[in-house]
């Protein structure tokens, strides 16, 4: 009998209709911990290099994590996993809620979307009967309409909804994939995947169990981890006032992405904050993932006014900066109005913000005029021109048709230097952390395979703000010093730790609250929980050697698709313009003290700033540093032979030659 | 030149609610934040992190809050015994986590 698992992998082919339910190879999952690694397995295995993110022969797999579904805090986390259409590049993408939840007590582990149907359907799974249905009634309803459709037709409001908006079935590039309303698989478009397989939804119910396979010892390491959980002081600000809390001290800190990450810094941005929405009566109540001991997620709605009757979740922090003060405007009555738009037409609100501030920025440059936008004026923080962006792009409707593909594409389309305002790498739009002044964040973000963004590997620990944080840098360095986000020394090793921390996080399910953002659940915590859910031993070394197992396949896959050491980098403005400081930011610098690292020169991110972190990344690493592929040694000590094979299919008992195995792969392409 | 005798004003930027509270204090010439906090706990700030506040920044251990002088953590400084300057801004908020 299976423990921690349901056991099974469901295959669903829908150009054939296929249905095939698979006995899960737990073994082989395990080597990978579970959803984001057994995901990455899936992709190398199933997607060849080349194809179009939006055909056919893309896959969409929806990965529950090894611990989700039992007691183990904060293990609601299911990783989506498929080529990115903005990218295409390797994409993972996790939510929260309670659908993976429910697909385990379905009886089913992993869901994998092949094909693409003629016509709109959705996938109805109850308890291990799978049927795929009609749905040309639901298509071109929004996330809300659907989902409330399928609970009606069901007769049944307890079922588990993942599904597309309009935004979805219309492929803009960065469109969402919402479950339980509001939580969102959002970053990199995999909406736009299941909305070209004419995939409305996927409907979930399930009664089944899963079983542990040491229930006390689980059980006991459990309350362990609930109890570390609740050491930082921030779990208690995280449930009062979500991941918005933060917007205020980070506004303070001169890093709060304003005007299209111009400035650091918007006046009266505490309005835009959690505590606002709670002293103001927004906040209506407070919600939870399954399993959470947080509950960070936040219900929020309009009583009167222009947007009356506006609701839903959040606005998380992203949400806050990316529609908010990046478009330049503190009115949080217009953030949960835009907020809510995106959630109903199944956008991501942080690339959704990052189009229309490069549309803001080129209006008033002149290189988008009133001509470009039909009568629309762009100008900063205008209501309107957001709100009607928002539902333009959804439809792909004036000139929304532009900016539905990305800022990238976009400024590609317009030109005139546009693209040096496009904040975007790898063709994402960069989530709203200033990397110019905290360079852990740097050198993750432009390593990120996904792009960059936040939700791969966080390194909070670097700003020493916490004795958390500071204690870890000290495990990490040697030396609590580190702590100290203005140098590019440690930054690799920090780094580093994170990535196969946060790698094995999402891979159990866990949510990076309870590990790499604050502390409590240490890798050793992970390692035992495991141990006791699946009984098979893991230490923590066997927890971080997997996620760096993790993190070498997902470079592998990028690699495959003809990724170099230029695809590491940042956006433009980023890397070329200096963060400006206020004066007070000046005179703070002079009391840094002689003991600490040496500060960097200027807060930017400088080719010359990367390419020193870079270097200490892939040396570190074992990955050629001219062009970033790992090495074949590198790949075997990991025990992915096969992937090494593949990347260098002439080195098999031969030396190693990075530089010829890059032609190997380019040649490879179709 | 300046009287090293002569007092400094400090900014005091409290965060117990959404909106700071803000004080001009007086302190000596080489004063350092630790004084600055001590003097945050005692009574004559009563007022500041008013009890109803789900957050009473005076009540709080020194760990749970979050420093920033000047736009910059003091844990980047040489924490609570970094030198106060005429001018300076100290916000202080409870530990935040987000993203």
């Amino acid at each position: 009998m299976s423990h921690a698992f349901a056991g099974k992998v469901l295959q669903v082919n829908l150009t054939t209709g296929e249905i095939s339910p698979k006995l899960l190879d737990e073994q082989k999952v395990l080597k990978y911990l579970g959803a984001r690694g057994f995901n990455a397995r899936l992709l190398w295995e199933l997607v060849p290099p080349g194809i179009d993110p939006l055909s056919p022969e893309n896959i969409l797999i929806f990965g529950t994590g090894t611990l989700t579904g039992t007691s183990a805090p904060t293990s609601a986390r299911t990783t989506v996993s498929c080529k990115s259409p903005a990218t295409g590049l390797y994409l993972k993408t996790s939510v929260g809620g309670h659908w993976g939840t429910e697909l385990k007590f379905a009886g089913y582990d992993y869901l994998v979307i092949e094909g693409q149907a003629t016509k709109p359907v959705y996938l109805l799974i109850r308890d291990g009967e799978v049927e795929i249905r009609d749905a040309r009634e639901l298509w071109g309803k929004d996330v809300r309409e659907t989902t409330r459709a399928i609970e009606h037709a069901l007769g049944d409001a307890d079922v588990q909804v993942a599904c597309i908006g309009p935004a979805g079935e219309n492929r803009v590039l960065f469109a969402s994939i919402m479950t339980n309303y509001y939580n969102a698989a959002a970053r990199g478009g995999p909406g736009a995947v299941m909305g070209a397989k004419k995939l409305k939804a996927v409907a979930v119910r399930g009664h089944g169990r899963i079983r542990v396979a040491r229930p006390k010892e689980f059980r006991e390491s459990v309350l362990e981890a609930i109890e570390a959980s609740y050491q930082d002081f921030s779990a208690k600000t995280s449930h009062l006032y979500g991941t918005s809390a933060s917007v205020a001290v980070i506004n303070e800190l001169g890093s709060f992405p304003s005007y299209n990450f111009r400035v650091g810094r918007i006046d009266n941005a505490e309005k835009i904050s959690g505590p606002y929405l709670v002293e103001a009566g927004y906040l209506k109540r407070r919600m939870g993932c399954n399993a959470c001991v947080f509950s960070c997620h936040r219900y929020c709605e309009i009583n009167s006014g222009t947007y009356r009757g506006a609701y839903g979740g959040g606005p998380e922090y992203e949400t806050m900066s990316a529609l908010g003060a990046g478009c330049g405007t503190v009115d949080v009555e217009l953030v949960i109005k835009a907020n809510e738009l995106c959630n109903l037409y199944g956008m991501d609100t942080i690339s959704a913000g990052g189009v229309i501030q490069w549309a803001m920025e080129s209006y008033e440059k002149g290189v988008v005029t009133e001509k470009d936008t039909g009568g629309i004026k762009l100008e900063w923080g205008n209501p309107k021109a957001i709100l009607h962006l928002l539902e333009q792009v959804a439809r792909r409707q004036g000139f929304g048709v532009r900016l539905a593909d990305g800022v990238r594409r976009a400024a590609r389309s317009v030109g005139q230097g546009s693209e040096k305002w496009a904040v975007e790498a790898k063709g994402l739009e960069q989530s709203r952390v200033e990397t110019r002044s905290a360079f852990g964040y740097a050198l993750a973000f432009a390593v990120n395979p996904r792009g960059p963004d936040h939700l791969h590997t966080q390194v909070l620990a670097e700003f020493g703000t916490r004795p958390g944080g500071r204690a870890l840098v000290a495990k990490i360095t040697g030396d609590e010093r580190y702590a100290f986000p203005r140098t590019l020394e440690k930054r690799a090793e920090i780094v580093r730790w994170h990535e196969d921390c946060y790698a094995a996080t999402d891979a159990v399910g866990l949510c990076s609250f309870a590990t790499t953002a604050r502390y409590g659940v240490t890798p050793e915590l992970l390692a035992r929980m495991l141990s006791a859910a699946t009984g098979v031993y893991f230490s923590e070394q066997d927890i971080m050697m997997a996620g760096r197992r993790i993190i070498n396949l997902e470079k592998a896959f990028n690699v495959r698709e003809g990724a170099t050491r230029q695809n590491d980098h940042l956006p433009y403005r980023l890397m070329n313009e200096v963060l400006p400081q206020t004066e007070t930011q000046e005179a703070s610098r002079s009391k840094v003290p002689a003991g600490r690292p040496s500060p960097v020169r200027e807060q930017i991110n400088s080719q010359e700033y990367l390419d020193h972190m870079l270097d200490e990344y892939y040396e570190l690493h074992g990955w050629d540093k001219a062009t970033g592929v790992p090495r074949r040694k590198t790949l075997v000590d990991l025990g992915l032979e096969d992937v090494a094979l593949e990347l260098d299919p002439e080195s098999r008992g031969a030396k190693d030659s990075t530089q010829d195995r890059t032609k190997n792969v380019r040649k490879k392409k179709r | 030149m300046k009287d090293s005798n002569r007092p400094i004003k400090v900014c005091l930027k409290l965060f117990s609610k959404a909106f700071p509270e803000r004080t001009w204090l007086q302190v000596q010439q080489g004063a350092r934040v630790r004084d600055l906090l001590e003097r945050v706990k005692s009574k004559n700030f009563e007022n500041l992190g008013k009890k109803e506040t789900p957050l009473p920044l005076k009540d709080m251990a020194w760990d749970n809050l979050l420093l920033i002088l000047n736009g910059c953590p003091i844990h980047n400084l040489q924490g609570y015994e970094t030198l106060l300057g005429d001018g300076d801004v100290l916000a202080v908020f409870p530990v935040m986590a987000g993203g």
